[in-house]
């Protein structure tokens, strides 16, 4: 799925005195705010899609990518609220469906993120410094990205600056409990050649117990102009982490847990357009990674009785081709990826290999207002037989202001393999959804839509033995964005899920109600910025210790310092859990209390 | 199933006259200077074009819109497009209608008309009215290469550049006190820093007390006490970025242009006051 046209904050207005005596200020027939939140023209998205930029991420103080996810409408993270950044293993849900079952696909460079024996993807882990857009497809996209039954992260990272031979940026920040985030990133062009280096250390003692953080990351990319218009690309990614839980779950204690692990990722592409509106592309890209997680007790003494002891490895590489045909209203893509994959661990799967295939053709045919997408893929999944995954969408404008979309599809997601009681079948999803945008509403950019998600074989998350079923998850959400009036605007969203198993009872332990609000304030003429932040989302817990009654909002304020030659400093501050209230799934991971951090952004 | 095979089939039997498109005209906005900038364009470039108005979205990625519709250049229509537009590498951009275009320090495979005319008009304007010192303020992120060139022209023609630097508009009250009984003229840039909604007034009120005439860029300034503006034609610079854009698909490449047609806009009644004489038409 190529995506063209994205949303993001309203931008900036500069002084217009210059550009209204030159007649180009404005520009805008109206204040329109995005009728969609897709990367193609709105009209051309069959799917509910969420984009978050860097702009976005910078506004946040966001540490890590699930800092980001958890701002996002219709993502809810397990562990939503304020644990200490980068030390919080956590799982989460678009439509009930959960990435830690093999639901969520995640993908960074085009690259999947998730763990094949189980789908986890370590979210917590991941910088925001190289993030340039993170898209959020919500629901079964199978057709086009194969293992896909709950929807799609995408993590797109950011290219060589192209103006300037040398320019970079550098954060640091302190909080409570020594939590500091050092990072930079440097980048240029020099001729046909763009560099972009990211590196940065998240370390905390902790804000909970054994909560503490000691994660290092770093990133490259390389882009050379071909003279025949196409581009190489390599790239590559590494970060470490280490850190813990501790909360009182355990029979004989408190639980004391440790995890820490390290992985990485390198890809090499090319794309040549080898005719008019034919283009190739071409990847190769390699994964690994290595995690270790020891499970204890704390006893009355102080000491730990460690019981379990899980390791899993796993190396994988693979690659892709794919031609497309056409443009953004009418096209065709086509393509087979191809990945190899061997794993080892002492938690069910022991040692396995597998070869991976998948074959998929997605179009794009317009008429007038109509757009119709069909779609179908067939997955050789070396680990669960084959699976042909099929779409149909249609996008309908109805008004210059309003968009009809709605699609169904058959997908799939990868079963677990750390779980050796069952016969090894794909997770399987009969997915419609319809859903409406519109800024018919002065002022108002709203979209809504209506999910139905019928899963067969499919792993529950109810607590004790895992259990693959039949599941149905329908509801609804809702987002809504107000244009700036005043340098103030407002960003909402709700999501009701309602996941029931096939006795009609109502799926424990997923998100049912969620809520999500931002208020933002930008002064561009004094360099200032205010957001507010609220999560609240109720659990269906059926976990000790659960409490879901209250809104864990957070406040970050960032002012932008004078400039000093070529160096652009800014300072930001953040209270996290500003009402310092309790939100989580479970007794065993409480969420921090309220804590602050401050710190400096250079850019040069 | 079928009738996916169907949809399928008709997807790929749609994309058969799916002609390429010349020029994607990448346009900040809409309001009529674009509107006649790009009339102009489409008048000296006969290839074909598609139009992008950024803001029916929030943000744009331009990058991968080149790569889906496989343009042969991108024409970016103000300083929106020109800042979307930066990060394509795999055709050419032409620049149209934009203020931080710089045709100094022009970025990877970009081109275009640049919004300050050559400094030979301004000077001689300045040389016509018989003003030796000419003073200005600005920010040197935004119009130091133009200003280099212009010191280095304004010497040739024995006219004295009397240069303050803003690095923000606070700073600009100061500076402008430092031209006191130093210049015989002003010279107002389209200079973003220089002139805000907080600096016009201070332009033209010290103008008055100083009994000094300002020459600028925009007509629109004539109201407020400008002696004479040079205001750019439009139409024109689009014909102009046509014609670049015509030598690009001809697979000549093409440098950087200053807008070559200006208009002289005149207020008699201020040069009657401070006894400056003007020419009848842009130098």
């Amino acid at each position: 799925l190529l995506l063209c046209l994205a949303t993001g904050g309203v931008p900036a207005r500069a002084d217009d005195q210059v550009l209204d005596a030159l007649g180009l200020a404005g520009g805008s027939a109206a204040p329109v705010p995005s009728t969609s939140s897709s990367l193609r023209p709105p009209s051309k998205i069959a799917e509910n899609v969420t984009v978050i930029t860097a702009t976005d991420i910078a506004r946040l103080n966001a540490h890590t990518l699930a800092e980001v996810l958890n701002t996002i409408p219709g993502v809810q993270l397990q562990h939503n609220s304020n644990r200490t950044p980068g030390g919080d293993p956590t799982d989460f849900f678009l439509q009930g469906s959960s990435a830690g079952v093999g639901h969520v696909l995640v993908l960074i460079d085009g690259v999947r993120l998730n763990q094949n024996t189980n789908g986890w993807a370590e979210v917590f882990a991941v910088s925001v410094q190289q993030i340039e857009r993170v898209e959020v497809i919500k629901g079964a996209a199978s057709a086009a990205w194969g293992p896909a039954l709950g929807g799609v992260v995408n993590v797109i990272t950011k290219n060589p600056v192209p103006d300037q031979v040398f320019a970079g940026e550098v954060t640091a920040s302190l909080g409570e409990h020594t939590t500091t985030d050092t990072r930079g990133e440097f980048s240029g062009t020099v001729d046909r050649l763009g560099y972009y280096f990211s590196g940065g250390k998240l370390y905390s003692q902790g804000l909970l117990p054994n909560n503490g953080a000691d994660n290092n990351n770093g990133y490259f990319k390389f882009i050379y102009d071909l003279p025949s218009r196409g581009t190489v690309t390599v790239g590559g990614s590494i970060w470490e982490f280490g850190n813990g839980d501790e909360g009182p779950w355990s029979a004989t204690g408190i639980a004391h847990d440790k995890n820490e692990g390290h992985q990485g990722y390198s890809f090499l592409a090319l794309t040549q357009p080898l005719a008019e509106r034919l283009v190739l592309d071409l990847t190769a890209k390699g994964t690994y990674g290595e995690s270790r997680n020891t499970w204890g007790d704390k006893l009355p003494d102080g000491s730990v009785d460690y019981w379990a002891h899980f390791f899993e490895r796993e190396r994988t590489w693979g690659g892709e081709a794919k031609l497309t045909w056409g443009d953004s209203t009418r096209n065709l893509v086509g393509g087979l990826d191809y990945l190899h994959g061997k794993l080892s661990t002492n938690a069910g799967a022991d040692h396995y290999q597998f070869d991976r295939y998948g074959f998929y053709v997605n179009g794009l045919f317009t008429a007038g207002p109509l757009s119709v997408l069909p779609g179908i893929r067939y997955d050789i999944t070396g680990i669960a037989g084959d699976f042909t995954s099929y779409t149909l969408g249609a996008t309908f404008n109805l008004t210059d202001k309003t968009l009809l979309r709605a699609y169904g599809a058959r997908g799939y997601g990868l079963p677990r393999l750390d779980t050796n009681h069952y016969d090894q079948k794909p997770q399987q999803v009969w997915t419609a959804q319809a859903g409406m945008e519109t800024t018919e509403i002065p002022f108002l950019w709203l979209k809504g839509t209506l999910f139905y998600n019928r899963l067969r074989n499919a792993f529950a998350n109810e607590t004790g033995e895992p259990q693959l079923s039949r599941q149905t998850k329908q509801g609804f959400e809702v987002e809504a964005r107000t244009v700036p009036l005043y340098g103030f605007s407002i960003t909402g969203g709700y999501t009701y899920n309602d996941s029931r198993d096939a006795d009609d009872k109502q799926q424990k332990n997923e998100p049912v109600h969620n809520g999500k609000f931002g208020l933002l304030y930008d002064n561009e003429a004094v360099g200032f910025k205010s957001t507010v932040t609220g999560s609240y989302i109720w659990w269906n817990s059926s976990y000790y210790g659960a409490k879901t009654d209250t809104v864990i909002c957070d406040l970050h304020l960032s002012q932008r310092l004078p400039v000093s030659g070529l160096v652009a400093p800014e300072f930001f501050f953040s209270v996290r859990n500003l009402f310092d209230g309790t939100q989580r799934i479970s007794g065993m991971f409480d969420n921090a209390p309220r804590w602050v951090e401050g710190g400096l952004r250079f850019k040069f | 199933m079928r009738a996916l095979v169907f949809l399928i089939a008709l997807s790929i039997l749609s994309v058969l006259p799916a002609w390429a498109t010349d020029v994607l005209i990448v346009q900040s906005g809409r309001n009529g200077a674009y509107t006649e900038a790009v009339r102009g364009f489409t008048e000296s470039c006969k290839g074909s074009t598609q139009t992008i108005v950024l803001t029916d979205y929030a943000e744009v990625d331009v990058v991968r819109l080149v790569k889906e519709e496989q343009p042969r250049l991108v024409l970016a229509v103000g300083d929106k497009a020109l800042a979307a537009s930066k990060k394509v590498r795999s055709v050419p951009v032409v620049v149209l209608l934009a203020l931080e275009f710089d045709l100094a320090r022009p970025a990877g495979p970009v081109t275009g008309v640049s919004m300050l005319p050559a400094t030979a008009r301004y000077l001689e304007l300045f040389k016509s009215m018989g003003a030796k010192r000419v003073g200005l303020v600005h920010d040197p992120a935004k119009t130091g290469h133009y200003l280099e060139r212009a010191q280095a022209r304004a010497q040739q023609m024995g006219i004295e550049l009397v240069v303050q630097s803003v690095r923000s508009p606070r700073e600009f009250m100061g500076r402008l006190q430092q031209l006191k009984g130093r210049v015989d003229a002003l010279w107002m840039l389209p200079d973003t820093m220089a002139v805000t909604a907080e600096t016009v007034d201070a332009w033209f009120t010290f103008a008055a007390s100083e009994n000094l005439p300002v020459v600028t860029f925009s007509e629109q300034y004539l109201k407020s006490g400008a002696v004479a503006s040079l205001d750019l034609d439009r139409a024109d610079m689009g014909r102009q970025a046509g014609e670049l854009a015509s030598a690009l698909l001809a697979g000549s490449r093409p440098a950087a242009q200053r807008a070559r047609k200006v208009q002289l806009r005149t207020n008699n009644t201020v040069a009657s006051r401070l006894g400056v004489t003007l020419p009848t038409t842009a130098p």
